[in-house]
């Protein structure tokens, strides 16, 4: 099984080089490590990066439509992992992103992947959280966080991520070029 | 690259399909969850080792005024707290009186493990839960109520082989059915998120309310906790139209805690 990938600004020609799901899942996986060690003890006013979010993002943006959604899965699920909310409602959201920033980067943003993309991944990760808690509310009726606090979060998620963007897509990049 | 409509449409399609049977099906993978659950804690506490170093610098280096503070008001409270202590023998005998009229069992006649908090809030959503290092394994189960030597802190949410994740009663999601110690009246404790009073619901405007009243569980009957455990004191109340709106304060300072106990109210099956 294996979806499209483009990130054709990188070096050698590895465009269209097939996806392996075992290279998506290493990838979610050392995501998930990282997580664990050292994400969960960085917090800015009590809010934490979306490691997850941001990698949803930039699958899309970085593998395409196919490649995008399947990462979003897959980083949705290792969300879900660590939470206590239903299996499911962050493979969704990381699922919708990473479909959603694909439609982007093979409809307009595929010309200037040169740069890191700060500004999508904080876009997107405001997205993701405004969905979750909806999804989950719909879902299985878990209250929203309070005004404030989901205010906080809204505000401090897209810093995070503007500051894990670089080296989340460099170690994307390293191992979809990596593992053969 | 374009991509066709079709494609874009199959990809969503199976993004929606794969989600809904995850949905559906979630509870198969609860398990799985668990475990991973219980490898992750043990990463998050080797990362807590390896940064408390740092940790500890940058408290010596940033709160030393903070801890000097602090410690004058842990003495006043302590002189407070050996006043008081004077009076406690005496009310808990007869709380333990009043419990045995009423039918209900003293909550410190249950069995309990100790267990230590090993991290917060899973992610930025979930503020109002705790990780604690006791487990499955260790006979905890979902709904069992966690109380500190003040009082009520909430119930097992989850539990996977060696930890447990705990929801606070501030969370809004949670009610506790509770009673006032002076009036015996009844009502429904319900959170408003950390760092915010409880609310009590359906307290009539009969009701006998003053701040400062000591508000414990009631036990009643389908309570998912037992009775006579303290949960706050009044903070205040106010007469509304149909009910009075009363507001209390958490008898746990609930960012301060570091070991919990877990009750065995329930065995495994």
């Amino acid at each position: 099984m294996s979806v499209t990938f483009d990130p054709r600004f990188d070096r050698g020609p590895i465009r269209d080089r097939p996806v392996s799901i075992v290279r998506l899942v290493v990838l979610v996986a050392v995501v998930l490590v990282f997580d664990a060690l050292l994400f969960v003890r960085l917090r800015i006013v009590g809010v934490g990066p979306e490691p997850f979010v941001a990698l949803a993002v930039l699958g899309g943006l970085e593998l395409g439509v196919s490649g995008g959604a399947a990462l979003g899965l897959f980083a949705g699920l290792a969300a879900d992992m660590c939470t206590t909310t239903p299996v499911g409602l962050w493979a969704f959201v990381g699922g919708l992103l990473g479909f959603a920033f694909g439609l982007v980067h093979e409809r307009a943003y595929s010309d200037s992947l040169r740069r890191p993309p700060f500004a999508l991944v904080a876009i997107g990760t405001v997205f993701a959280l405004l969905l979750e808690p909806s999804f989950a509310f719909v879902v299985s009726e878990t209250p929203f966080p309070s005004p404030l606090r989901l205010m906080t979060i809204l505000l401090v998620t897209p810093l995070w991520a503007i500051v894990l963007t670089f080296p989340l897509r460099s170690l994307l990049r390293f191992v979809m070029r990596s593992l053969s | 690259m374009a991509v066709s409509a079709s494609r874009s449409r199959s990809v969503l399609y199976v993004v929606v399909l794969s989600s809904v049977t995850l949905l559906a099906f979630g509870r198969i993978v609860s398990p799985v969850r668990g475990r991973i659950q219980d490898r992750l804690a043990t990463l998050d506490e080797v990362g807590s080792r390896a940064a408390s170093p740092v940790n500890k610098a940058l408290g010596k280096a940033f709160s030393y005024e903070q801890l000097k503070r602090e410690n004058a008001r842990l003495r006043t409270e302590l002189d407070a707290a050996r006043a008081s202590g004077l009076r406690f023998d005496d009310a808990v005998r007869e709380r333990k009186e009043l419990l045995a009229l009423d039918g209900f069992v003293d909550p410190d006649g249950y069995k309990s493990i100790r267990a230590r908090i090993v991290g917060s809030a899973l992610n930025n959503f979930t503020e109002e839960t705790l990780r604690i290092d006791r487990g499955s394994n260790d006979g905890v189960l979902v709904d069992l109520p966690v109380v500190s030597a003040s009082g009520l802190i909430g119930r097992i949410q989850s539990v996977s082989p060696k930890h447990a994740s705990v929801e606070l009663i501030t969370d809004p999601a949670l009610s506790v059915g509770v009673r006032f110690a002076r009036s015996g009246e009844v009502a429904i404790a319900v959170g408003q998120h950390t760092g915010k009073p409880l609310r009590l619901d359906l307290v009539a405007l009969s009701a006998k309310v003053a701040k400062g009243d000591v508000v414990v569980t009631s036990g009643l009957q389908n309570s998912r906790f037992p009775a006579g455990i303290a949960v706050g004191r009044v903070r205040s109340v106010r007469a509304g139209s149909i009910l009075q709106e009363v507001q209390v304060s958490p008898a746990v300072d609930l960012e301060r805690i570091g070991f919990v106990k877990v009750l065995l109210i329930r065995a495994a099956p």
